[in-house]
């Protein structure tokens, strides 16, 4: 079994996320009730070739990520209309969980391969650290969307600078912004 | 928002004195030196301390080496970058942060004497900061440290040549860097590069003036065409992809903070964890006088936490 740097073999759960409708509220809860932290807050996340249900879209959100242990959480908010799985998501089932992602070197055979088990791709793009990210359309069976999330060194190097600063918090300044005051 | 009262009483002792860019090159060197012995915060004592001498590209680049405490095991590298606009300032001016750091944030400093303007043009610094990068890396094991957790950190024009150099390390395949910590650097090398608050601040008298930007410029570049080299200007580099996450610092009544803030938010928009924290009430060159301004402290602090937070051994 390979283990990430970031602390998570491959192929297991490395992420959870949370569709938000309140970001401030949102991060608030998780640094102060569920002691996670620092969040780090990416706003218009570059989210590239975006593709929801086969075509081509345009997402801008927000997004803030963390880490419990060696489980990254992603709180999501999605700025703009375009139409991508986060809209689809909260007008069929609401705000709240949203997905698993799962790690992956064998991208394009797992997306086959989820979707000869009958989870098509419904929403993919590339992050702007260099990953090609799959959403997997599980909701019918599993209530949730899975992501794949392909791995290369700077994806890892990315999750695992998130991580080492969620280790070495020492619970002042929650949440990272960049137009935060000294 | 205002000037905070300790920032406009240094800033009135220093009233009266010439311009930067209206004296000479050695004079200038010596005020700058003067300014950061009687404004600089104390000069902490740390385990050891050495001078040492790398391999640079055009011949030996001293270094000043730090460690919090030695046989402690291998400790985090911050290699440091001292500001001055590539012309000014050395180790001696820069020795009470890097002291601070050292004993703060616990790391192993590095503090790199690259070849000044202008003596020496670019991309001279940025040569020579590279070579100290690979010379840590290569020699992190012998000196007490982890060639895994180097941090690039620098002010001003030190911390133009830590973005670069982190540039230079991922465009060559590298060392690793694992943070790096730019504070109130300058990102566009044209003199007439204009953002909000270069427009606002540039006459101010705030400590650095569009003059001094223009004569510490025309010292740097060897010609307008330098201006487009990412390694000059990081902001121009086509992608920011790929880069270590970042902690950028910047003063809110300096020329040079807007473009911070938007290196800062390219960082961000490409996906890297960043932070930006911006000292609304002071100037540039504030951490230097962290004797007299404690905004300086408070940012020297914060940097400490944040080098602690990205290179403890966890």
């Amino acid at each position: 079994m390979e283990m990430l740097s970031f602390g998570q073999p491959l192929g297991a759960i490395m992420q959870v996320a949370y569709l938000v409708e309140d970001i401030d509220q949102a991060l608030a809860h998780w640094t102060k009730v569920l002691g996670v932290g620092p969040f780090f807050l990416f706003e218009h996340f570059a989210f590239h070739d975006a593709m929801y249900r086969g075509v081509p879209t345009e997402v801008d959100m927000t997004i803030g990520l963390s880490f419990s242990g060696s489980v990254n959480v992603a709180l999501l908010v999605q700025n703009n209309g375009a139409p991508s799985i986060y809209r689809e998501s909260v007008l069929a089932r609401g705000y709240g969980f949203h997905h698993w992602a799962i790690s992956t070197r064998t991208y394009d055979a797992d997306v086959r391969r989820y979707e000869g088990m009958g989870a098509p791709v419904v929403f993919s793009g590339v992050a702007g650290v260099g990953a090609r990210a799959a959403y997997l359309d599980t909701a019918a069976t599993l209530g949730a969307i899975t992501e794949l999330i392909e791995i290369n060194p700077r994806v890892e190097g990315f999750f695992g600078a998130l991580r080492r600063a969620a280790w070495g918090w020492d619970g002042v300044d929650p949440v990272r912004r960049f137009d935060g005051q000294g | 928002m205002q000037l905070d009262p300790q920032t406009k009483a240094f800033l009135a002792a220093g009233e009266g004195a010439p311009p930067l860019h209206e004296m000479s090159v050695a004079d200038a060197r010596a005020a700058l030196g003067q300014m950061s012995a009687m404004a600089g915060g104390p000069k902490l004592d740390v385990a050891a301390c050495e001078a040492r001498e790398i391999i640079g590209p055009a011949g030996p680049v001293p270094v000043r080496v730090y460690w919090p405490e030695k046989g402690a095991g291998a400790l985090p590298i911050l290699l440091f970058f001292h500001g001055g606009g590539f012309a000014l300032g050395d180790i001696s001016t820069h020795d009470n942060i890097c002291r601070f750091l050292c004993v703060h944030a616990g790391v192993l400093v590095i503090s790199v004497d690259y070849r000044r303007s202008p003596e020496h043009k670019f991309p001279a610094a940025p040569e020579d900061c590279y070579a100290a990068l690979v010379w840590a890396a290569g020699e992190a094991a012998n000196l007490g440290g982890r060639a895994d957790r180097i941090a690039l950190g620098g002010d001003s024009a030190g911390g133009n040549l830590a973005a670069a150099v982190a540039l230079m390390a991922r465009d060559r395949s590298g060392p690793a860097i694992a943070y790096q910590v730019l504070i109130y650097p300058v990102l566009d090398g044209d003199p007439a590069f204009e953002t909000p608050s270069r427009r606002e601040y540039g006459d101010a008298g705030y400590i650095l003036t569009h003059k001094d930007i223009v004569w510490l410029t025309d010292m740097y570049a060897a010609g307008k065409e330098d201006y487009n080299s990412p390694y000059m200007s990081p902001l121009r580099a086509s992608s920011l992809e790929g880069l270590p996450p970042a902690l950028v610092i910047t003063a809110g009544f300096d020329p040079l903070c807007s473009e911070g803030k938007m290196y800062a938010e390219r960082l961000a928009v490409s996906g890297i964890p960043v932070e930006h924290r911006t000292y609304a009430n002071t100037v540039h060159g504030f951490v230097s006088f962290s004797g007299v301004i404690d905004h300086g402290k408070d940012a020297l602090s914060l940097v400490s936490r944040r080098l602690k937070e990205q290179l403890g051994v966890v």
